[in-house]
């Protein structure tokens, strides 16, 4: 007779009721019954997190410390702006959370990088960041076969053409309530750059490092903005090279993909646009004896990083070191700044 | 119906001989002295052996896939051709199949970049070439480095160039490789639609794919199963006595000083 283990659903505190939260992870772990149950949901807004609350049967809390400090939550997410992640993110590990999925960026700063990871080393407590193409099938799939490669690749191109949010938010979710209008903030060219980095390069940026040397230092040679919503970026890290392209334009038609290359192989991965569940990307190794492919799993890499937090928190799975989310951050951070100081040279001029 | 008196050079492959037979009724194959026109395979000794078929008197030329030379063989061929007026067309397998063209002609723009991708096994100079002949027939011009970072197997440059009429930043991007098919894939962005096409490194009839999108539709070019230079040689064919000169050279060595300037390794 077998020995099943049946395992209660982990509790789940979400920080921040935006559109992340909303669109992503509310209905990602709607998915995941067996493994999440949504236990309380904090914002600024607390109208927004009633309401928002209510649609997941669970409980608005009156303050963050309320929710961080429910000994019944396991996972706590950080959906909030990138300027409060690292505050949060310490709250939560210092109250006892498991586990804290922090949304990119990690945070804004080198400095709280080493804080979260330090407060994580001294605890033990889990740290996820929701770069979800890691936990990908195609990524996966392609880091597989570029492991086993004698070299790694000369050329690491990272793309991605996409419409607006708005058009796949509009095919996940639906808005709760009536959010407040965000005002338009005007930006220098090399602000932009920037941010572009850190909340849409970034999404592929830890991709890029796990395909660079070990060690390798990236080093920015160029950087442009597009328009109306884009960037081209030169990277040399070592001997290999990094292209990093963007943009968003306003017809339907998304294409997003990271291409490693080397003398003797290519491999690829395409994958899905953001906040829609529709699977995996695929995925492809190619030499010049043939293409091996993945095709496209059912989840996705936002699936993907809460069946690794179940698995983690099982004991199933290696959870990753703090060092290596601070090295996430910080290689990312060192293309952001590079890039903008390159814009802040050229604009100076 | 015209038809030409062609010799095809010693040096060209036997996809030349394959050329000429699928235009039985237009093109008549014949030794060096009776030709029209002759085909030359852009084999490394290309110049040398287009100055010695100039010398014997010959004056029109198709040029197929000419690969780089030093700059001072060009300079005399250029002079040469010039100087006898000789008639010089340059076909390109990826530049001149026939569906870039009728890309070019459905661009509206303005655009804020166009990127070419290409992966293939010629040295990195050619490439770069291949790429910045693509550019110059999808409509590109006026190509001017911002910036380069070349390996010897890798390349990723960005130029200032022009598209019809509006600024656009280029953008291309290279890796030498033996992965899979050889090919170059060229897109344009604007933030209302895009185009894009894939031109394999085959010089034979395999056809490119193309298409542009819009904010309410795509439209998907029809396949043309037929190769550059057999496109080429039909528009030897349709225009046998043409009334200017035509020396493709000049453009070409321009290029060619552009991809050797981005290939170069820093």
């Amino acid at each position: 007779m077998g020995n099943s283990t049946v395992h209660t659903p982990l509790r789940v505190g979400l920080v921040g009721s935006g559109m992340v939260t909303r669109s992503i992870h509310l209905p990602a772990l709607a998915a995941l019954p067996d493994l999440f149950a949504v236990s309380a949901i904090w914002d600024v807004d607390p109208a927004l997190a009633a309401a928002t609350a209510a649609t997941c049967g669970a409980r608005a809390t009156g303050t963050l410390d309320e929710l961080l400090e429910d000994p019944a939550i396991d996972v706590v997410v950080i959906c909030s702006p990138a300027a409060f992640h690292a505050q949060q993110a310490v709250a939560a590990l210092r109250a006892g959370a498991k586990a804290v999925l922090v949304e990119k960026p990690l945070c804004t700063s080198r400095a709280e990088a080493q804080a979260i990871a330090g407060v994580a080393r001294e605890i033990g407590g889990l740290v996820l960041v929701g770069a979800m193409h890691l936990f990908d099938p195609a990524w996966q799939f392609m880091a597989e076969h570029v492991g086993k490669q004698d070299s790694p690749p000369s050329l690491v191109r990272s793309s991605i053409i996409l419409p607006p949010n708005a058009r796949f938010d509009g095919w996940a979710s639906e808005p709760i309530g009536s959010p407040a209008p965000r005002k338009p903030v005007q930006r220098t060219l090399a602000e932009m750059i920037r941010i572009s980095m850190l909340e849409l390069a970034i999404h592929d940026l830890p991709l890029v490092r796990r395909l660079l040397a070990p060690g390798a230092q990236p080093e920015v040679l160029y950087a442009r903005r597009l328009l109306p919503f884009g960037y081209m970026v030169t990277i040399r890290a070592g001997t290999q090279s990094v292209d990093l392209h963007a943009f968003m334009h306003g017809h339907w038609r998304p294409e997003w993909t990271l291409t490693a290359t080397a003398p003797e192989w290519q491999a690829t991965a395409e994958f899905t646009p953001s906040f829609v569940m529709a699977g995996s990307g695929s995925a492809g190794f190619t030499t010049a004896q043939g293409t091996l492919s993945a095709p496209p799993a059912a989840h996705n890499g936002y699936a993907g990083e809460w069946l690794a937090i179940a698995a983690m928190l099982r004991g199933e799975q290696p959870a990753p070191e703090p060092e290596e989310i601070v090295a996430d951050f910080t290689f990312a951070l060192s293309i952001a700044e590079q890039a903008a100081a390159l814009l802040e040279t050229e604009e100076a001029q | 119906m015209s038809t030409i008196n062609l010799h095809i050079d010693c040096t060209t492959p036997a996809w030349g001989n394959a050329l000429a037979a699928s235009l039985p009724a237009s093109v008549i194959r014949v030794d060096g002295t009776a030709a029209d026109v002759i085909l030359v395979h852009g084999l490394p000794d290309w110049p040398a052996r287009l100055s010695a078929l100039i010398g014997e008197g010959h004056r029109r030329f198709i040029l197929a896939d000419p690969c780089i030379v030093p700059v001072a063989a060009l300079d005399e061929l250029t002079a040469l051709a010039g100087r006898t007026a000789s008639h010089v067309v340059i076909s390109e397998t990826h530049a001149d199949n026939p569906a870039v063209a009728p890309l070019r002609d459905l661009l509206e723009g303005p655009y804020s970049a166009v990127t070419i991708t290409g992966i293939g096994t010629d040295l990195l100079p050619d490439l770069a070439l291949q790429q910045i002949r693509i550019a110059r027939t999808a409509g590109l011009d006026d190509m001017a480095v911002v910036h380069s970072l070349a390996t010897p197997d890798t390349l990723v440059a960005t130029l200032d160039a022009q598209l019809k009429g509006a600024p656009v930043l280029l953008r291309l991007t290279i890796a030498r490789s033996h992965a899979g098919l050889a090919h170059h894939r060229l897109m344009a962005q604007a933030p209302t639609e895009t185009a894009c096409i894939e031109i394999a490194s085959t010089p034979g009839a395999r056809p490119a794919t193309a298409f542009r999108v819009t904010a309410h539709s795509a439209t998907v070019l029809p396949m043309i199963y037929e190769s550059a230079h057999r496109s080429a040689l039909r528009a030897v064919v349709a225009d046998p006595a043409p009334d200017g000169i035509r020396n493709d050279l000049c453009q070409w060595a321009q290029d060619v000083e552009l991809a050797l300037a981005l290939s170069t390794v820093r």
